[in-house]
């Protein structure tokens, strides 16, 4: 269970690689924005191991149990309801992003509404399924999605030119310290103060954590610099979809083409699995926050309001520039959660047993 | 029980879900394999004047079936619009299937609406998903609609084979293989300048390289050839312009120093008697080595060629075999002096088509620093070196 945990924090983590990264970074640092990413994941490793190295004294009890302890049932309410929010944020973020992209590159004679429902009834079945299902299926889907995701990135090798990667520090040393907005990468990191309660001690999850995201980095590393290395700087900030338009210069042996079809195959899969995990934690933050006898009553509702951000009629280069920052907003969040919920399960315990 | 059943409900849902609101069967398409652009001679204000070359399915799958090639396999249709896409849906109108742009195989620009600039279709070609990035770019003397009109292809019943033949042959030393994808990053990525593939009538000699010995006499089409649509030689451009024509054997040069030329047969001048030329097959040996160096009075570019040949025509009574150390210094003496006075030529017009710019930017560690420098000012100079080795000398060997 836990090796299956860590591969579904993986899919969680990499299905935004497929959306509109890394544009953002190099809109940020130029060139550099394969070292920003380097520098992120890093940033990500030891924020998230000084997090859950805090969060220890807690044992494997999820958030709200601890909550719970701390402060009763208030408590456990309220850090319900914030998850609610922060794991919506995320959904809401996925929902737009999904069927907009769908129709871009998909189906472009589909109506949105038509997508974002089906994706919802996706998603709701699959917090029905429970988190056991949503775990086998991606321990089985992994291997052959990830050879081939290898093989279209390793395929472009020949596309690349050493010289599109240079200057090699791209806007400067400034501008790639101060992307911090790539952090929202690793934002599904808040999914662990949920399912942390799965893993049999606070090391496992810890360990579990780490190794999704040195992976997801190192997917996420990669892609950056296959992108940078094959579209000069400053035609690379203009991509809205990089990956998908890498993909669609795969030529292999001159057989194999327009293999973005594939790409979309299994992106879609990772997405409705990703969903589905969402809005079973966000019905299961509720459950457990106010004590309900039933989670999967929630489930609807739940998907239905991280729906709902789908239809909020905005333009889409707002929508994708919007994305990047409460995504940071909810990493950051995580971390803080972590610390702030140990210091006060310290406080707690000091002053029960004084 | 519920879990199966709500399960097999989706399942069903799923059957459901592809529907049949749009459905377009190839029967009821057209795919078009070419578009020309030439400017509007009827109406200066509608821009443009498209000429949409598309496959006759049927004429296809007759040809095949009675074992026949060529002939009427491909129609044209010329529509004045100000863009390819309103060009397009006009078209849809004018026949009573509806066009596909996406097995679009070439786009030949005329060569009055390359030199005003190609961006806006590039542009176009790149924002859009319809048309793959991989499309080949060709410019055409005089109007593209002249050269897609005379396409008679006689080896081949499909088309877009013609096309893909014809352009993304790794050993056609004559032409460029270029595509939309390189033409973008070159004019939005600020990338090498592209230098496309010359459709129809050869240009004129391009300078005096011919005569100085690199090659025996000219390399030119007759009107026959012309006529059935050959395509030789290169169009640079510096950015989104087209700025000069170049003879195929300046495009076998410039195969040369980008590293993309395999192998090709190629005549040479022999200084010991200049009424018999001698012919290598020659081959690439290894990679063009560079080194390039960004002084504040210009750039500084240092190139070695490396090439390997074989002895595959001599004169009667020429041993060639006793003078082969010999040969090949004087070998490479023409190559340089060709190769110079090429880049030399092109980099006038700044065609940045080796990537120069590419090289000096690897010299700096900040995008502000090489801005700073303005290497796109900055004069190139040039000292090409090439190393032919003459390794084998075919079957027969004189003594």
């Amino acid at each position: 269970m836990k090796n299956g945990l860590t591969v579904l924090m993986i899919n969680i983590i990499c299905v935004k690689l497929f959306l509109t990264f890394p544009r953002a970074l190099v809109i940020n640092s130029g060139t550099g924005a394969w070292l920003q990413m380097l520098i992120c994941t890093a940033a990500a490793y030891l924020i998230f191991f000084a997090g859950m190295r805090i969060y220890r004294v807690c044992g494997s009890r999820d958030m709200i149990e601890v909550s719970r302890e701390i402060g009763g049932n208030a408590l456990a309410g309220a850090v319900g309801v914030v998850l609610f929010c922060a794991l919506g944020i995320n959904t809401g973020i996925l929902m737009r992003a999904f069927p907009e992209s769908i129709k871009m590159f998909l189906l472009p004679d589909a109506e949105i509404e038509q997508i974002v429902i089906i994706f919802a009834a996706a998603a709701v079945f699959g917090a029905y399924m429970g988190l056991n299902a949503l775990v086998n299926l991606i321990s089985i889907i992994i291997i052959p999605a990830s050879a081939v995701i290898i093989i279209f990135l390793v395929s472009l090798f020949g596309e690349c030119d050493l010289s599109n990667i240079s200057p090699v520090l791209g806007k400067g040393i400034a501008s790639i310290l101060s992307g911090w907005s790539a952090l929202s990468v690793f934002s599904d990191i808040i999914l662990f103060t949920l399912i942390i309660s799965e893993f049999e001690s606070a090391e496992e999850a810890e360990k579990s954590g780490r190794r999704a995201i040195i992976y997801s980095g190192a997917v996420a590393v990669l892609i950056t610099v296959v992108y940078t290395m094959m579209y000069p700087y400053p035609m690379s900030s203009e991509i809205i979809m990089p990956v998908y338009k890498m993909v669609r210069s795969v030529d292999v042996v001159g057989v194999f083409r327009r293999a973005e079809s594939v790409l979309a195959f299994v992106w879609c899969i990772f997405t409705f699995i990703s969903a589905g995990v969402y809005v079973y934690y966000m019905s299961l933050s509720l459950k457990k926050g106010f004590s309900l006898r039933d989670r999967k009553m929630l489930i609807i509702p739940s998907a239905v309001t991280a729906a709902s951000a789908a239809v909020i009629d905005i333009n889409i280069p707002d929508r994708f520039a919007g994305g990047e920052i409460p995504g940071a907003c909810v990493f950051w969040l995580s971390f803080i959660l972590f610390v702030l919920t140990a210091a006060l399960y310290i406080l707690k315990k000091r002053a029960v047993r004084k | 029980m519920t879990k199966k059943l709500f399960a097999a409900i989706l399942i069903l849902m799923m059957c459901f879900l592809c529907g049949c609101k749009r459905i377009a069967e190839p029967n009821d398409l057209l795919y078009a394999v070419a578009v020309g652009v030439d400017k509007s001679e009827k109406n200066e204000k509608n821009g443009y004047s498209f000429t949409i070359q598309y496959a006759k399915v049927f004429e296809i799958n007759s040809g095949a079936e009675s074992g026949e090639s060529g002939g009427e396999i491909v129609e044209n249709i010329t529509v004045e619009a100000p863009t390819l896409y309103s060009a397009v849906d006009v078209a849809n109108h004018l026949v009573s299937k509806r066009f596909v742009l996406s097995h679009l195989s070439i786009i030949v620009f005329s060569e009055e609406t390359a030199r005003e600039g190609i961006g806006e279709f590039i542009e176009l070609i790149n924002r859009g998903r319809e048309i793959r990035p991989d499309v080949y770019i060709a410019v055409a003397e005089g109007r593209s609609e002249d050269y897609l009109k005379n396409i008679k292809p006689s080896s081949e019943v499909n088309p877009a084979k013609y096309y893909q033949l014809m352009y993304d042959n790794v050993y056609s030393e004559y032409i460029p293989n270029t595509t939309s994808e390189d033409a973008y990053k070159s004019i939005s990525g600020g990338g090498r300048d592209i230098a496309a593939a010359l459709a129809g009538e050869p240009a004129e000699n391009g300078g005096e390289i011919i005569q100085n010995g690199y090659e025996y006499g000219l390399v030119r089409m007759d009107a026959e050839n012309t006529a059935a649509g050959g395509v030789m030689g290169m169009g640079v451009f510096s950015g989104d312009k087209l700025k000069i024509l170049c003879t195929s054997d300046e495009v076998k040069l410039y195969n040369m120093l980008t590293d993309k030329f395999e192998y090709g047969y190629i005549t040479f001048y022999n200084k010991k008697d200049p009424s018999m030329p001698v012919t290598l097959r020659v081959e690439k040996n290894r990679d063009t080595d560079y080194r390039v160096r960004a002084e504040s009075d210009g750039i500084k570019v240092k190139a070695e060629v490396h090439l390997e040949a074989e002895l595959s025509g001599l004169p009667q009574n020429y041993y060639g075999e006793k003078y082969i150390d010999e040969y090949e210094e004087e070998i490479n003496g023409y190559l340089k002096e060709a190769a110079e006075k090429f880049l030399n030529r092109v980099y006038e017009e700044k065609c940045d088509i080796l990537g120069i710019k590419e090289y000096v930017k690897r010299g700096f560690f900040t995008r502000d620093g090489y801005d700073r420098y303005n290497a796109e000012e900055k004069p190139v100079e040039f000292d090409i070196d090439a190393d032919i080795e003459i390794r084998r000398v075919g079957f027969t060997a004189r003594k």
